[in-house]
């Protein structure tokens, strides 16, 4: 499996369900072997994309290309798009072997070979000697990876994936995306991935699209979006983010770019009055008010020294160059 | 109350078995070598017929309906129900008329081809088996086409996308997908519809078709001889069993549920040939099943009306229907509330034989018309004599045939055989309500009757008045046990339809069949307008899955 994934290009799409606009005019172009994200909150039309790129729903008008092709007249079937759905929609009356299978028996491969094919997948997805269970024996995170083998079996040109992680537990959660990095460097696959948990999206992707009311607002790699928002929507639906207004107009500043020192007794600018302190495990969030600035820091959990205090006094500093200004 | 219930219903077999058993064998001989093989084979060909072409026309339908798009669908989608409004005798009546060698159709075709002679033209004979299954088919298909038409939509919507997206094109994924996956579905609305079948006594008989049924009905009116007649009920109770059964193991631990209410998506198109066969595959069944017999109905009715104005006793046969129905509607919601509220999860110490009671009571659902009348007749019959007895012994009056005589025991016929009506509507809509709704209500103090009045009453509404609704129609619509147990002289609406039917004058009873037919169009009406959303059909599902029993 040496060959590499698709180019897909979305051109001025546009589609209303009823009479409400659900995509608006939406373009982007993702490249070969390119992991890319679409995030967004719920009803932004993630889903819907998804659907119109694979063929599942018509629109009104644009324009979806498959490495250069217009799938205009392809249907759905034809398209060669492995897709792995939010409720892993796993066949429940064929066994594990025969849902991976599927594809291939479509695809009018031998018997023998489909075994071994099913074989290999299970395999690769950590989960041989499952062929004979029914979906309904497996674990969520065991049905999900079932689901990725069907999809990966078929060897699609693209990979499309709805919120698939979105019914497992944190620890599985990471585990699997270890496991989709790995496959998606080790098969150079392309791959288009739903998500509206931004943890998820900064760690998985190299591009990530961020999705309104059935646009894109931005799209770049993690660290631009996540360090230059072009938006202040942008800014505070990729993690937490001061917004503040100073003489050259709004600023976004990620909290963990935030210095707090104790300032009992200081007034002035710069002096803020902790509101709540927030036990992160790893750190600590301080709330603090600084006139009608409000004011979040993550800084480390202090070891030896005495906490934080609600109606402390702090001095809140930062560094120029992490304030971002939105253009 | 639950367990005066649960010895209620099952009276009548007893009282079958008690018939039977006191037979005295002469009539036993005839009956087992003339009568029984016969019907038996021609019943179970009627069946396996039915069986066939509901299947085939339900699914099909469902699938083009639920999956396709093509010019009409959204009109057949929801006209496929209508045939739900034409009761089997009312079908075969209509037809028996109009493929007559002198009714409109066969004149029409003579016409076309200049011929004189009415033998001239061949035409198949529609009093015949296959008129019957293709009459009883065209009628009692909507009782698969409606299940199966709502997993397709809302429970299996993602397997369907799945298929296509690892390749599978329309047929493959129907083949290897959707049809084993409806089978729950399939198998609840082939077994209703056979039990439709095998409790129909009019079609079958103005159709020459010599059933079971029939054959009960001749044994005790013809040969008066109950103990013939109960012989055969058992019979046929064994063929109902074997059907439940048959049903029970085809849905045996296959309740798929993917699980995700996501949106289907948007439907495939169709274009030329396909998208004609596909209008065309739904439309037929419409057609022959709906709006051939209910025009039909329409225009006899009104040259009846135009000739000779309204029947005289028209009126008495709608209070003598709407009183039966509208008190075995009431009695049967009532104890099914009750049933069903003892029944449920919370109700506390000793649920465990209460949780049963509601299954229990809706076997009546399975007992054929026929067969619910010999076995109440001996129950009846005991309490009537003990009535009279004690009165005669007390204040040296006799009151006569209590029971039998006033209709009461047509009434307690339709309250067992639809009670699992209103107990499924009613179970369905509990189901809905969060159980920690009553656990909020009793923290906050109120008892069990305030509860009940309160909370559950006002939250059950809706399926109360869908079971009431259901019950009712299906009451009015009811002929076998109301032929059998009727007062002497007393018409219903459907009685009078068999009465005319049996003497041919086929003009006179369309207008209580339009009736009929008026009336069971509500209920359609209602599922047809809540299948505007795509969740259509809760009032309908809740009688397959009960008439069945649970899972
Ligand atoms: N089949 C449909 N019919 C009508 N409206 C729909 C349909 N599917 C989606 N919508 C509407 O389109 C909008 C976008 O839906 P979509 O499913 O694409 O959102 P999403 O971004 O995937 O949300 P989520 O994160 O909740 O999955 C929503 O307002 C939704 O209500
Ligand atoms: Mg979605």
């Amino acid at each position: 499996m040496t060959k590499r994934g698709k180019s897909v290009r979305i051109e001025g799409i546009t589609k209303h369900y009823g009479s409400a606009r659900v995509l608006d005019d939406l373009s982007i172009d993702i490249a070969p072997g390119e992991f890319c994200t679409f995030l967004g909150a719920s009803g932004s039309g993630k889903t819907t994309l998804l659907k119109v790129m694979v063929g599942f729903e018509p629109f009104e008008s644009g324009r979806v290309s498959i490495d250069g092709r217009d799938m205009c007249d392809v249907p759905v079937e034809r398209r060669n798009i492995g897709m792995v759905f939010q409720n892993y929609a796993l066949f429940p009356h064929m066994n594990v072997g025969a849902n991976i299978g599927f594809g291939l028996e479509v695809r009018g491969m031998a018997k023998a070979a489909i075994a071994r094919r099913v074989d290999d997948a299970l395999a690769q997805v950590g989960l041989a000697g499952l062929a004979e269970r029914p979906p309904a024996e497996l674990s969520g995170g065991q049905q999900q990876r079932v689901a990725l083998a069907r999809a990966l079996v078929i060897d699609p040109d693209i990979l499309v994936m709805d919120e698939p992680l979105g019914a497992l537990d944190k620890n599985l959660r990471h585990a699997i995306q270890l496991q989709l990095k790995q496959l998606h460097r080790a098969l150079s696959l392309t791959i288009v991935y739903v998500t509206h948990d931004q943890d998820e999206a900064l760690h998985l992707s190299d591009r990530i699209a961020i999705m309104d009311g059935g646009r894109i607002v931005q799209q770049g790699t993690p660290r631009e979006v996540y360090f230059k928002p072009r938006t202040p929507f942008v800014a505070t639906f990729l993690g937490e983010c001061n917004i503040w207004n100073d003489a050259a107009g709004p600023l976004a500043l990620r909290p963990e770019h935030v210095a707090v020192a104790k300032a009992e007794g200081a007034s002035g600018p710069g002096v803020a009055v902790v509101e709540a302190v927030i036990f992160l495990g790893g750190g600590q969030k301080i709330v603090a008010r600084d006139g009608d600035r409000q004011v979040t820091a993550i800084i480390p959990f202090p070891v030896g020294a005495p906490e934080l205090q609600i109606g402390e006094r702090i001095r809140y500093s930062y560094d120029d160059c992490s304030v971002h200004r939105f253009d | 109350m639950s367990a005066a219930v649960a010895v209620l219903v099952l009276a009548p077999v007893g009282g079958l078995v008690f018939f039977a058993a006191m037979g005295s064998g002469d009539l036993w001989p005839h009956l087992f070598a003339n009568v029984l093989p016969t019907a038996l084979r021609t019943t179970l060909v009627l069946l396996l017929g039915v069986g066939v072409v509901v299947a085939v026309v339900g699914v099909g339908a469902a699938w083009l309906v639920a999956m396709c798009r093509f010019p009409g669908r959204r009109w057949l989608e929801w006209a496929l129900l209508l045939p739900l409004s034409i009761p089997t005798y009312i079908g075969a009546y209509a037809y028996l008329d109009v493929l007559h060698p002198v009714g409109p159709v066969q004149t029409g075709l003579r016409a076309l081809f200049g011929l004189t002679d009415p033998r001239a033209l061949w035409f198949p004979e529609i009093r015949s088996l296959p008129g019957a299954i293709l009459v009883l088919g065209a009628v009692l298909y909507p009782y698969v086409y409606l299940p199966t038409r709502a997993l397709f939509l809302m429970e299996s919507a993602s397997l369907f996308d799945a298929a296509r997206s690892l390749g599978a094109g329309r047929w493959r994924t129907f083949l290897r997908v959707a049809l084993p996956l409806s089978r729950p579905a399939v198998a609840a609305g082939v077994s209703l519809a056979l039990l439709e079948t095998l409790n129909d006594i009019g079609a079958s008989s103005f159709l020459g078709v010599n059933t079971l049924t029939v054959s009960i009905y001749t044994t005790w009116t013809a040969r008066s001889s109950i103990e013939g007649a109960a012989q055969i009920a058992l019979v046929m109770l064994v063929v109902a069993s074997a059907l439940i059964l048959l049903e029970r193991r085809a849905r045996h631990g296959k309740r798929f549920a993917a699980g995700g209410d996501a949106p289907p998506s948007a439907r495939v198109p169709l274009s030329g040939a396909a998208a004609a066969a596909a209008a065309a595959f739904c439309a037929l069944p419409v057609f022959v099943g709906f709006a051939l017999p209910a025009s039909y109905l329409l225009v006899q009715a009104w040259r009846r009306v135009s000739a000779f104005g309204l029947p005289v006793e028209l009126g008495r046969w709608i209070a003598n229907t709407v009183l039966l129905a509208s008190i075995a509607t009431g009695i049967a919601v009532a104890i099914a509330l009750v049933l069903v509220y003892a029944a449920r999860p919370l109700a506390g110490s000793g649920g465990g034989w209460r949780a049963a009671v509601p299954r229990i009571a809706s076997l009546g659902y399975a007992m054929p018309g026929t067969v619910l009348a010999v076995g109440l007749l001996v129950p009846v019959a005991a309490l009537d004599n003990l009535v009279d007895d004690a009165m005669r012994s007390l204040f040296g009056l006799s009151t006569g045939l209590l029971l039998s005589g006033s209709g009461a025991a047509v009434i307690f016929a339709y309250v067992l055989r639809f009670l699992a009506i209103p107990i499924g509507t009613i179970e369905s809509g509990f189901a809905k309500i969060d159980p920690a709704i009553e656990l909020s209500g009793r923290s906050l103090g109120a008892g069990a009757g305030r509860i009940l009045l309160r909370i559950h009453a006002p939250l059950l509404r809706p399926a109360i008045l869908a079971g009431a609704l259901l019950v009712f129609v299906d009451c009015m619509k009811e002929l076998p046990a109301t032929l059998l147990l009727r007062p002497f002289d007393f018409e219903t609406l459907a009685t009078h339809i068999f009465a005319e039917a049996a003497r041919g004058t086929y003009e006179d009873g369309a207008i209580a069949a339009l009736a009929i037919v008026a009336v069971s169009l509500l209920p359609v009406a209602v599922v047809g307008l809540s299948g505007r959303g795509e969740r259509s059909g809760q009032a309908f599902r809740a009688r397959p899955a009960v008439a069945v029993g649970p899972a």
